[in-house]
């Protein structure tokens, strides 16, 4: 092959990669928006809604709020209703009339007893505009209140967000009233989720609302139903389960490491006596005839936790390594752009050629991640066949995952020849890799969804 | 957000006007006149023996805010609980309207004293009792009151 058709050959397959790191586990059904964009939406289906009810757009947005934006759902239910009328009985919801004009007079505020201009909605309660003011941000700054009640006097009318904009008059309130709106909508559609990035405002939209991998466009990837860091394969509630555990059972786990050594003959946590690390086996029984054999209840307790403990600490263990490992991988994206660029320089390699480096890093984080979360799902499973499959598919992605580590560590400074075995070499490897991450990724989904995967109850 | 001070002094004028047989106010100091006492005095059984002291703490953020209740009294009843403190719908901060007055708080409150709350009790045990033997219950307020009760003031 002339270098000419190579170069293009490659060209085309960055472009066409099947084995795009990061897609074929995280799926694409799902859109990062920002609080405007949210805005934009919230408002064209309250538009849609109008125009079906024939109600007015602030109505709708009552309404909307209230059935979590599921407009079908609020449709559903409306036809469902002999009238508008009963439909609005049913749901207690009292909205202000179609004319969306403030009354206003003189008169006396009863909230404040001052003479001044008072205002209110149509059902009459008029109250000056400081009470209204004082009112309204109390509900919606402290109580979560988006539409609050008339202020008067066990009155449920509706204030809509027209109305409530045409009450308040400080442009600060109204500003701040416009954002906790849009925060309103996305609290209340089980399809709009915050990011839980440091300072990141940005919403994600997910046409499931269940447990589901996103990446938000500030870099955290976090779990859709949960909001914690991304947890595949394991479902929300285990993953709840084990960082409870992993966070409890750690100042145990240290005690029991440094204070305790097992007895060499039965495995017997024993505890070490005042400073000195010889341990007195002969008290224990070791060179004595049969008391490691003795059947001594107490002792088989400690025989059963000592167990139980070890298990666990066969997950924890490679958990915390390979968090470690990934913490350790996150930072080599530096090391491999200064590569990239010294390669680009030095050894005049175009961009495109190089980006297998960064589409392998990928990679190799996505397989760590999911190598550390598959010891917590292990963690929960009982022995089995299935589990038995299980590991045999951790391993495969473990030695595979190491092996692909190894390479992106290595030197790249390489003449043309040597380059491209090398790049050949790690494109064979993340393709691998991402494969096997796959099929362990469906083997753990394919089995819940069936309701395959028992998990142990005992913590 | 507005001053208190003359919602405020227009309803403590109110309350020590009003010539109501259940309560009657303690003396206020205007310098602190965010707290008020009140002496309420029950006309039902069992706490128709009984007066009972009880502190209204109003925040600066009144009247946008609850006023807070507090029976500084001991009482025995189902949604008192031990340290005095009283669950009142109409003061919880959900549900409070500004223009509710105290006198109206405090007529819900002789209601609830007089017609006990038994589907959200504070004290389970009494809710219990009340319910399974009445009788019993009764006894035990009353003794209660005889035990803990303020004096009935001059004309109550």
């Amino acid at each position: 092959m002339e270098d000419e058709d190579y170069q293009s050959d490659s060209y085309q397959e960055e472009i066409e990669d099947p084995a795009s790191p990061a897609d074929n586990v995280i799926t694409n059904n799902f859109k990062i928006l920002t609080m405007e964009d949210v805005e934009k939406e919230m408002n064209e289906i309250c538009g849609e809604t109008s125009a079906i009810l024939g109600l007015p757009i602030q109505c709708c947005k009552v309404l909307l709020n209230i059935f979590r934006w599921d407009k079908d759902k609020l449709l559903e239910k409306f036809y469902e209703s002999e009238s508008p009328e009963k439909f609005f009985i049913a749901y207690k919801i009292i909205l202000s009339a179609e004319n969306t004009e403030l009354m206003s007079k003189i008169g006396d505020c009863y909230i404040c007893f001052d003479k001044k201009r008072i205002i209110g909605l149509s059902c009459g309660h008029l109250y000056c505009n400081e009470c209204w003011e004082s009112y309204l941000s109390t509900r919606f700054r402290e109580e979560n209140d988006a539409f609050p009640f008339c202020i008067g006097p066990d009155c449920k009318m509706i204030a809509d967000n027209v109305a409530v904009l045409k009450l308040l008059s400080s442009e600060n309130e109204k500003a701040f009233y416009k954002k906790f709106l849009i925060k309103t909508a996305v609290n209340s559609n089980p399809h709009l989720k915050w990011c839980p990035g440091q300072d990141c405002e940005m919403i994600a939209k997910c046409s499931s609302s269940g447990c589901q991998p996103i990446q938000c466009k500030c870099g955290t990837l976090f779990c859709f139903f949960c909001s914690q860091e991304a947890h595949e394969p394991v479902p929300c509630d285990i993953i709840k389960r084990w960082a409870k555990k992993i966070e409890g059972d750690s100042l145990t786990m240290k005690w029991i490491a440094v204070s305790t050594k097992d007895c060499p003959k039965c495995g017997i946590p024993i505890e070490k006596n005042g400073g000195c690390n010889r341990m007195d086996w002969n008290v224990h029984g070791y060179e004595g005839a049969n008391s490691c054999n003795r059947y001594e209840p107490k002792e088989e307790e400690k025989a059963e936790s000592r167990r139980v403990l070890q298990r666990y600490m066969h997950y924890y263990d490679r958990f915390i390594n390979h968090k470690n490992s990934l913490k350790a991988e996150t930072t080599l994206i530096e090391n491999i752009n200064t590569k990239i660029t010294q390669m680009q320089n030095k050894n005049c390699y175009s961009w495109i050629e190089t980006q297998f480096l960064i589409k392998a890093l990928d990679s190799l984080k996505s397989c760590r991640r999911m190598l550390m979360y598959s010891y917590a799902f292990a963690f929960y499973l009982p022995s089995s066949n299935q589990k038995h499959i299980f590991e045999d598919n951790q391993a495969d992605l473990e030695h595979a995952t190491e092996e692909l580590s190894g390479l992106l560590e290595q030197e790249m400074d390489l003449e043309k020849d040597d380059f491209n075995v090398l790049k050949q070499k790690v494109q064979d490897r993340y393709r691998y890799v991402d494969h096997r991450r796959e099929v362990m990724f469906k083997h753990c989904t394919e089995g819940l969804e069936k309701g395959e995967w028992k998990f142990i109850t005992v913590d | 957000m507005g001053s208190y001070s003359r919602r405020l002094q227009m309803e403590l004028k109110d309350v020590m006007s009003a010539k109501d047989a259940l309560y009657k106010p303690l003396a206020i100091d205007e310098k602190n006149i965010l707290h008020w006492e009140i002496l309420l005095m029950p006309n039902k059984e069992p706490y128709h023996k009984g007066v009972f002291k009880i502190a209204i703490d109003f925040p600066a953020e009144y009247p946008f805010k609850p006023p807070k209740l507090n029976f500084l009294t001991k009482i025995y009843h189902p949604n008192v609980d031990e340290k005095g403190n009283v669950c009142l719908g109409i003061i919880s901060p959900d549900h409070w309207k500004p223009a509710t007055r105290a006198e109206q708080v405090l007529h819900c409150l002789l209601s609830l004293i007089m017609e006990p709350d038994l589907e959200h009790p504070l004290r389970a045990d009494l809710a219990e009792e009340y319910q399974t033997d009445k009788k019993k219950f009764f006894k035990n307020a009353e003794d209660y009151c005889k035990k803990n009760s303020e004096k009935r003031p001059d004309g109550f």
